[in-house]
């Protein structure tokens, strides 16, 4: 079976210290749930020869470190689209990297990025391969790598998971 | 003075690697581009010494501006910044004459290092 955590912890230490300056460790066991309702999800579909989503769910203090380093700018003067395209390139690098240790012939969709209360993301057919937590200047992201293993026939790349079954896979807690 | 295009559709990148050139050449002239067609108009418009491009890019991709700016531009050099690592697509960005790869996530140190030798 793919095994990706080692390219997961590589990606993560080279993109923080390389791009931003930061650390990040990795944490003792994933992030639970209830911790994770205010995170910033990031996805990115994979297609071709092996079918996918890499999944980066960022804590909000973490997007908003990441983009106030990136913007030279306070962490409370960040807006939600400097964060949009922060996350966006870094879960794009994060998945890029990964594709690595996929099959060739794989495709990446541009990353779509989910913020608000009271969502979950459902990626019918999907089992989950690796999930790594990690922790940087006290701030949470986890890094989750989904296989699909029986793509949806009309499943067509970039934004196919956005459209689900019934027109949006969030599925609202509340 | 050396005339720097930066072709990407992050901001994020843009930003980052224009501070690079800013701290390695202060009198660098910096353009930027949001995508790969809108690089080229610039090129159009005015001659650079160094594009750097992502890959990546709606509307036209950064092989598309490399090709077009050997055959039209062949003075000015051209960078690749990317994720991608498919060797295909390395192999032919190194025969369509890139002057350089690099792979994110990159070491801005590395990335000073590589820009220096372009620019004055």
């Amino acid at each position: 079976m793919l095994n990706c955590t080692d390219e997961i912890r590589t990606v993560v230490a080279a993109t923080w210290s390389g791009m931003f300056g930061l650390e990040a460790s990795e944490r003792t066991g994933t992030i639970p749930e209830d911790q994770r309702q205010h995170f910033l999800s990031a996805f990115v579909n994979i297609t071709g020869n092996w079918v996918g989503t890499v999944v980066i769910e960022y804590s909000p203090e973490i997007a908003r470190r990441l983009s106030a380093k990136t913007y030279r700018c306070d962490v409370t003067d960040v807006d939600f689209s400097q964060m949009r395209d922060v996350l966006g390139e870094v879960s794009n690098i994060i998945a890029g990297r990964l594709k690595k240790s996929l099959p060739e012939g794989c495709y990446l969709s541009l990353p779509s990025i989910v913020a608000g209360l009271d969502y979950k993301l459902i990626v019918p057919n999907a089992k989950q391969l690796d999930r790594v937590a990690f922790e940087s200047e006290g701030d949470a992201f986890q890094v989750t790598l989904l296989e699909i293993d029986q793509p949806q026939r009309d499943f067509g790349g970039p934004g196919a998971l956005l459209a689900g079954r019934h027109g949006n896979p969030y599925e609202h807690r509340a | 003075m050396t005339r720097i295009l930066i072709a990407d559709d992050s901001k994020m990148i843009r930003m980052m690697l224009r501070d690079i050139i800013e701290e390695i050449a202060a009198y660098a002239e910096i353009e930027e581009a949001a995508d790969g067609a809108e690089a080229l108009e610039l090129l159009d418009d005015d001659d650079f010494d160094l594009v750097i491009t992502d890959l990546y890019m709606p509307k036209v991709t950064g092989l598309e501006v490399l090709r077009e700016v050997q055959d039209l531009y062949p003075k000015t050099q051209v960078g690749v910044i990317s994720s991608e690592t498919a060797q295909d697509r390395v192999d032919e960005l190194k025969e369509g004459g890139a002057a350089f790869i690099i792979h994110k996530p990159f070491q801005v140190d590395e990335v000073a290092r590589v820009l220096s030798t372009f620019t004055d």
